[in-house]
């Protein structure tokens, strides 16, 4: 009798003390596959997710951007670029291959293939998603991402970067629905030191959840038209 | 589950009240007139490497001395970064030949096909759909 009450109590003991352990692939990585979303309002404004809610902005670039287009780049369909793509009220999957993790968001179609294998950044050429290189650091998968161009914006509230943006993405399982999201973004044109954002993605766990098609077309008059995609559920 | 509806009106209405500029991109045929090349050379003052499309803008002098800012459309970004291009392979003040073809609006704009460099390198330009 002894025995089985210990034995009934075990997971209540583990789940209390033990920090949660992600399943694992099929070539020992921690598995983060499934299709997830960040429930947030960051991609309005990112400040809501930035630590200290702040933006460490040189003040050269706070001239810099009162000079600049006053349009969200996302109003005319381009890419939201790199961490923005993560926190669009969109779901996105991931899928992890030995040596490669692919991102595809529901936005726009964007994809991210990426290796985990170390190789150096490519040079000389800027891209909305910018060029991603990956690796695992224990049960952390991190992304480090550089040739971010200075087109996008970290939300529609204006919050922008230059070319020079570095983002360091942390992606961390601490449950079975759970993923733990961190980035670094360093700019040396931009911000004065290295400031963090932090948020939880959450996995959607609704049976049989496909993505699905989510374009964006322009107007003639250069709108953006984002047609409602998924038809209203039945109840 | 899913986003919540509250979340994409506030989203459909952020990007219905932005913007009004046109900035979209259209097919060769549309835009640009493939019995009308083009050659030109002149000074470069920009080379924006974007998607979808990259251009060059160089300053042309006519016959009678005027300067017109004439813009080359060119391939993606990852197209030109295939070819060798980076994005400061071109830059401001660089004297360069273009050839490609005449815009259909009438404008100082053309579809980039080959690009003569100061060292006589040549490059191609061509946007995916390439009519030579």
């Amino acid at each position: 009798m002894h025995r089985i009450l210990l034995f009934l109590m075990m997971p209540a003991v583990l789940l209390a003390q033990a920090p949660y352990k992600a399943p694992r692939t099929s070539d020992g990585k921690p598995d983060l596959q499934g299709i997830w979303i960040a429930r947030n309002a960051a991609s309005f404004d990112v400040t809501e997710i930035a630590e200290g809610r702040t933006i460490p902005y040189l003040p050269e670039a706070l001239e810099r951007e009162a000079k600049a287009d006053r349009v969200d780049p996302v109003a005319h369909c381009a890419m939201p670029g790199i961490p923005r793509i993560v926190y669009m009220p969109f779901p996105f999957e991931i899928m992890q291959r030995p040596g490669l993790v692919v991102f595809l968001y529901e936005y726009l179609h964007n994809h991210r293939v990426i290796q985990t294998t170390q190789r150096d950044h490519v040079e000389g050429i800027d891209l909305f998603l910018g060029d991603s290189v990956a690796r695992y650091e224990g049960d952390t998968l991190v992304v480090d991402v550089t040739n971010l161009g200075s087109r996008t914006w970290l939300d529609s509230a204006r919050h922008m970067h230059s070319d020079q943006l570095h983002v360091v993405e942390r992606y961390t399982r601490t449950g079975p629905d759970k993923i733990q999201y961190e980035a670094t973004l360093e700019d040396p044109q931009t911000y004065s030191k290295l400031w963090k954002i932090a948020m939880t993605l959450h996995r959607i766990t609704e049976a049989g959840f496909e993505l699905r098609e989510q374009e964006c077309l322009e107007g003639d008059d250069g709108r953006a038209i984002h047609p409602f995609y998924r038809p209203a559920s039945k109840s | 589950m899913r986003p919540s509806n509250g979340i994409y009106c506030v989203m459909i209405l952020a990007l219905i009240s932005a913007g009004t500029r046109l900035w979209a991109h259209h097919s060769f045929a549309a835009e640009y007139d493939g019995t009308k090349p083009i050659k030109l050379n002149g000074t470069v003052t920009k080379f924006d490497m974007v998607n979808p499309h990259s251009w060059i803008y160089i300053d042309v002098k006519d016959d009678t001395g005027k300067v017109v800012n004439w813009k080359f459309e060119t391939a993606s970004p990852s197209n030109l970064y295939r070819r060798g291009f980076k994005k400061d392979t071109i830059k401001s003040g660089m004297q360069v030949t273009i050839e490609g073809y005449l815009a259909k609006d009438g404008s100082p704009t053309a579809n980039g096909q080959r690009l003569h460099m100061p060292d006589g390198t040549v490059i191609i330009l061509g946007t995916e759909v390439n009519p030579g």
